[in-house]
């Protein structure tokens, strides 16, 4: 059985709506008006055992919302959530016993004492045999690079330092499920690679399963199989990272190398080519298609008649540009479920 | 190790951090009951050449009263308020909340934790220049006992009292007025400023039925032999009632704002 379930999940929130300047503030201070907000609005999903899934969408879409009901923080307004076959907000502690949770945003650690200390705590917090214990630190402390920083007190901490702490902590005790929001959000490359290797070790030895929300790509593309997409609280696709490439990014761009400039003025839109530009300083033009409507080759034959090609490259569209087209898509049209 | 024993370690070693802090607030507490002491010496002096008599208690009892009410004071006190209105404020109570462990309970032992550290370093020096500065008798032994059971419920019944406001914070973002409420009604129903017995009759009645009084004057009159068996009977009696009923409130209260919970900053 699946270990996450959402069925219809939605909440909405009631906020007041503020007058503008010190008359508004009167007005509201007599008469405060209120509007429904719908955060999360009728979302529902399944998730496997040892999944990786990436929950995405742009800022305000309902992401951490939708987090906080699986973890049993918030209470949903309508719709169900069952993880592990358990409502998380009704179960909330033994909910928390099997998950690890990392806010990217807010750090969980002690602050004023080392953060071995802090680790010590989810030994007895979560009643983590010794065993376990001095196995997981030993895996954890090598991957992450902890050691170096182990009798440090948390505030002395850099965010990188601080954020694999705070991811070492939330899984010491084995969670089977893992949620991060965020979790590499402000560190440089490096961390962001052990970070990413650390979760693909720890997924791989123990079929963890995790939900991880970012506004990284490239965090998508190295870590998850499988994507969520979500604008305005609502689900716009769901499915393997690859459906997503080759259903959405139609759009290649291909660059090519020639001698001198042909006139760009002469119309191309035959070809299927939507738009492009010719930059002077490297000799290349760069130019972009519908692949479901335009031939590379018979561009590439175009272009080749009529002036000397060097070189050329096609770039499929990154992730990052097909998940922009859904976003933007779905805000104009309200496209529907992508499933 | 019980994780709630492990909290109140951490937090004696979290206070040890801020020893600077320490010697300040000692100091601070010091000058204080000076103040205090030379108030109340001033007002027995002034009766005195009016040939006044006050009878409720003598000058060298005001003195114990103001010296133990501060150390009461040092001994109920925890960080409630502040520390729950700021991790709803800021949305940090998910932390809080993605743990296994009871929220009361790991505010109790860490409160706990830290009065560890207090009565090594403001206690004791407290009582130290009260005994050899000032030269006042310490408390008589036999009084002890009973003393301990009422601070126990002095401290459970401020406890209660912080934790329902502190939690108000789920429906009132800010809290601080409500605080300083509190803070006031404390300082003048409680009996920290002026014992009861020098409250009018009709004040006293009505303050009889308020938890107020439980939390200073109640400890106080207990250490300095002023409270009879009778009314130590019914202070008990009240301090169970009243901790009852503010635990249920708390426990409802807990319950209708995890409902109202929003967490803010995303």
């Amino acid at each position: 059985m699946s270990i996450i379930q959402v069925d219809q999940l939605t909440k909405t929130f009631s906020r007041p709506i503020r007058g503008t300047g010190a008359i508004g503030a009167i007005r509201d201070l007599i008469n405060r008006r209120y509007e429904e907000k719908t955060a999360v609005d009728h979302i529902s999903f399944t998730i496997e055992r040892g999944e990786i899934v990436g929950y995405l969408g742009p800022n305000g879409a309902g992401k951490s919302t939708s987090i906080k009901m699986l973890v049993g923080i918030l209470v949903p307004t309508s719709g169900e959530v069952r993880v592990d076959s358990e409502i998380p907000y009704k179960n909330r502690r033994e909910n928390a016993r099997k998950i690890g949770v990392v806010f990217g945003q807010r750090s969980q650690l002690w602050w004023d004492i080392p953060v071995s200390e802090t680790f010590e705590l989810m030994k007895c917090m979560y009643n983590i045999p010794a065993v376990d214990f001095k196995r997981n630190m030993e895996l954890f402390t090598d991957v992450l690079g902890i050691q170096d920083f182990m009798h440090v007190a948390v505030r002395q901490l850099s965010l990188g330092q601080r954020m694999r702490a705070d991811l070492c902590a939330a899984l010491l005790h084995n969670p089977s499920i893992v949620y991060l929001d965020e979790p590499t959000i402000g560190l440089d490359v490096v961390v962001k690679k052990k970070i990413r290797e650390f979760l693909l070790e720890v997924n791989a030895q123990r079929q963890t399963t995790i939900l991880l929300t970012t506004h990284d790509m490239s965090d998508v593309e190295k870590l998850c199989s499988r994507v969520i997409i979500i604008n305005n609280g609502r689900k716009m696709f769901d499915g393997d990272l690859d459906r997503l490439k080759s259903d959405y990014s139609a759009g290649e761009t291909m660059i090519l190398h020639v001698d001198h400039e042909i006139g760009l003025d002469r119309d191309i839109s035959h070809l299927g080519v939507t738009d492009f530009t010719y930059h002077p300083e490297s000799g290349s033009i760069q130019l972009r298609y519908d692949k479901r409507q335009a031939k590379p080759a018979s561009i590439l034959a175009w272009f080749m008649e009529r002036t000397a090609v060097h070189d050329f490259e096609i770039k499929p569209a990154e992730v990052e540009d097909v998940i922009r087209d859904i976003y933007q898509d779905s805000t104009s049209c309200g496209l529907g479920e992508a499933q | 190790m019980n994780v709630y024993y492990k909290l109140m370690l951490n937090a004696v070693q979290s206070s040890t951090v801020y020893r600077f802090h320490t010697f300040v607030t000692t100091f601070q507490r010091l000058i204080g009951i000076f103040v205090q002491i030379s108030l109340w010496t001033a007002l027995y002096k002034g009766a005195q050449s009016f040939q006044m008599e006050i009878t409720q208690a003598s000058l060298q009892e005001m003195w114990m009263y103001v010296v133990y009410s501060s150390l009461i004071g040092l001994m109920v006190a925890n960080g409630n308020i502040y520390s729950l209105s700021d991790k709803i404020q800021t949305g940090h109570i998910v932390t809080a909340l993605i743990r296994p462990i009871g929220l009361f309970r790991s505010l109790l032992f860490e409160t706990l934790g830290s009065k560890v550290f207090m009565i090594l370093f403001e206690i004791i020096p407290v009582l130290i220049v009260s005994h050899f500065v000032l030269g006042l008798p310490l408390p008589n032994i036999e009084a002890i006992p009973v003393f301990m059971i009422m601070l126990i419920m002095a401290f459970t019944t401020f406890f209660l009292m912080t934790f329902i406001v502190g939690m108000s914070s789920f429906w009132y973002i800010r809290t601080f007025h409500l605080e300083f409420m509190l803070t006031h009604v404390m300082n003048f129903f409680s009996g920290l400023m002026i014992p009861l017995w020098f409250f009018p009759r009709e004040l006293r009645a009505v303050m009889d039925w308020l938890p107020f009084d439980l939390v200073y004057y109640a400890p106080l009159s207990v250490l300095l032999g002023k409270a009879k068996y009778a009314e130590i009977g019914v202070m008990l009696a009240k301090g169970c009632v009243w901790i009852a009923l503010l635990a249920a409130a708390a426990v409802m209260i807990w319950h209708l704002g995890k409902r109202k919970l929003v967490i803010q900053g995303g």
